[in-house]
């Protein structure tokens, strides 16, 4: 920037990128998916129009002035770069069918067409991005990534970062999957009606992972990594206002009365703090009674789903003054639904140890005994559960679960939390 | 008496670059028309390659998709079917009522379209 630009030519500049930030930043899935939608489901042609049209935007906007609506402008100009691309590509029967939709009255909005003439079309097309992103035949790791990439707008880098894995890795699972969408014709739609209740179920299964790996990272030396925490609620947020299903109000109200207890779940060094030590006074009370809302309206519409379940057990955690105060009887009630409606090893884990606190910790030692046969169930979960009860029983046994608990630990906030408890049933074993 | 022939090899050939793409081609035209002065040619068509494969099985009721092709030494290949479907969510309904799909696997494998040529 020379002087000569002077203090008007660094505002119009400024203002123009903070306005294409705004646009990335709030209306990513929005822009992305109805420029798919023109692409015909191709995501690497929309992704590069719709990083086309940002650039554009960056050049045009500080000459032009900021359009009313940034976010149609930027649609705009990359279905625009969508429609040249597919004229000169040479798949004619694909170009030859999008051009034929696009005259039959489908066209893109004109450069400044309010979002709301059209608003009816958009959530639409936002649910169509997160269907394909999150279709069975792509390996769930890539429906991780997409979701992340496309739906979320987090870059190849920073999805990368978060999942601990090389960025090249990353990056060509993401375009292996795009690959498949466009080879092996993985369609761009909201599945039908028959089809729905399944996909939804996969959609809210790839929303809860991003969650789960920000709660309790898999690997590293952060115990969670709270951004992905907020992005798995922003797209349950998304999903909810698109598809309000009881279901789906179960997934974000999980998510946020999980979340609640961000600031209280780990000291100063990250070492895992449990619920039970926790100071609730840390615990945010507007995300609480948020979640709380949400399960309690979604109650009304009929029994239950597994998402609306586990809320409903956060929730008697988050509302309990104490832990001496926490309704165990009605946790163990809720995770015997839970059993029922998804029998996993690891949901059998958790009714055990729910068992341990309501009936004493040899009735939950005996669950978890019973389940230790079972391969399927992981065994670090298997041991840190069972070494829990037995320190509340007082056995010596309960240093050797710890110790194996450690092993098997892939976290470092969680293992020295492991160790703590190790130091402490040693101690007073050696007092007694 | 009809056989079919099953071709296998490391590399697909089909998302060779242009240039050698042609070259290609015409080792299979000439291929073609060199062995039908021998036979009768009922039908054959080139694949998309393996990543863009699912594997289709039905267990317990419940439609189990798997990204990929289909991996297994114990399982044999027992037949084929080509239907024109509309994309993948057609041809995964298709093969879910395959009589096998509670037993065994149905790779789904798109056919490839050669440029230009649909």
């Amino acid at each position: 920037m020379t002087a000569a630009a002077g203090a008007h030519g660094l505002d119009v500049h400024e203002t123009a990128r903070e306005a294409v930030a705004g646009v990335a930043a709030r209306h990513w899935a929005r822009v992305v998916a109805s420029v798919a939608r023109t692409a015909d489901g191709d995501f690497d042609v929309a992704e590069d129009a719709v990083q086309e049209a940002l650039e554009a935007a960056l050049v045009r906007w500080p000459r032009d002035g900021v359009p009313s609506h940034p976010d149609a402008w930027v649609i705009t100009t990359a279905r625009r770069r969508v429609i040249d691309r597919l004229r000169r590509a040479r798949n004619l029967e694909r170009k030859v069918r999008v051009l034929g939709r696009e005259a039959s009255g489908n066209a893109a909005p004109a450069p400044d067409a309010s979002v709301g003439a059209d608003g009816e079309a958009w959530p639409d097309d936002r649910l169509r991005l997160v269907f394909t992103c999150c279709h069975p035949a792509l390996s769930l790791e890539a429906r991780i990534a997409l979701t992340l990439r496309l739906v979320a707008g987090l870059s190849a880098a920073e999805i990368a970062r978060a999942f601990l894995v090389p960025e090249p890795t990353l990056a060509r699972r993401l375009t292996r999957a795009k690959a498949k969408i466009r080879n092996a014709r993985i369609p761009y739609r909201v599945p039908d009606a028959a089809e729905l209740p399944e996909r939804l179920e996969g959609v809210m299964r790839v929303v809860y992972l991003v969650f789960n790996e920000g709660y309790m990272a898999t690997g590293g030396d952060r115990l969670s990594r709270p951004e992905l925490c907020a992005e798995a609620i922003r797209l349950a947020e998304m999903l909810f206002e698109l598809m309000p299903e009881p279901e789906v109000a179960g997934l974000l109200a999980l998510l946020v009365l999980i979340d609640s207890r961000r600031d209280a779940r780990a000291d100063g060094d990250g070492t895992l703090i449990v619920l039970e030590e926790q100071d609730r006074s840390l615990w945010d009370r507007n995300a609480i009674a948020h979640g709380v809302r949400l399960i309690d309206e979604a109650a009304r519409a009929g029994p239950p789903g597994p998402y609306q379940v586990q809320a409903a057990i956060a929730a008697l955690h988050a509302t309990a003054a104490s832990p001496e105060a926490v309704d165990w009887r009605q946790i163990l009630a809720l995770y015997d639904e839970l059993l029922r409606l998804s029998p996993t090893p690891i949901v059998a884990l958790n009714r055990a140890a729910a068992l341990g606190m309501a009936a004493g910790p040899r009735a939950g030692l005996e669950a978890i005994d019973a389940l230790a046969g079972d391969p399927r169930l992981e065994r670090y979960h298997l041991h840190a559960a069972r070494a829990d009860l037995l320190r509340r029983a007082g056995r010596p046994e309960a240093a050797e679960a710890y110790r194996r608990a450690i092993d098997l630990c892939a976290n470092d906030g969680e293992r020295r939390y492991l160790e703590r408890r190790l130091v402490e049933v040693a101690n007073q074993r050696e007092r007694t | 008496m009809k056989y079919m022939f099953l071709l296998f090899n490391e590399a697909s050939g089909v998302d060779a670059p242009p240039e050698e793409m042609a070259a290609e081609m015409q080792k299979w035209v000439k291929f073609q028309e060199d062995a039908e002065k021998r036979a009768t040619l009922v039908s054959g068509e080139a694949l998309e390659p393996p990543p863009t494969a699912t594997t289709v099985s039905v267990r317990g009721g419940e439609l189990i998709l798997t990204d990929g092709p289909f991996i297994d030494t114990k399982e044999q290949l027992g037949g084929f079917y080509v239907f024109d479907c509309t994309d993948l969510d057609q041809a995964i309904g298709i093969a879910r009522m395959i009589p096998w799909a509670p037993t065994g696997h149905i790779e789904v494998r798109p056919v490839w379209n050669p440029p230009g040529m649909e």
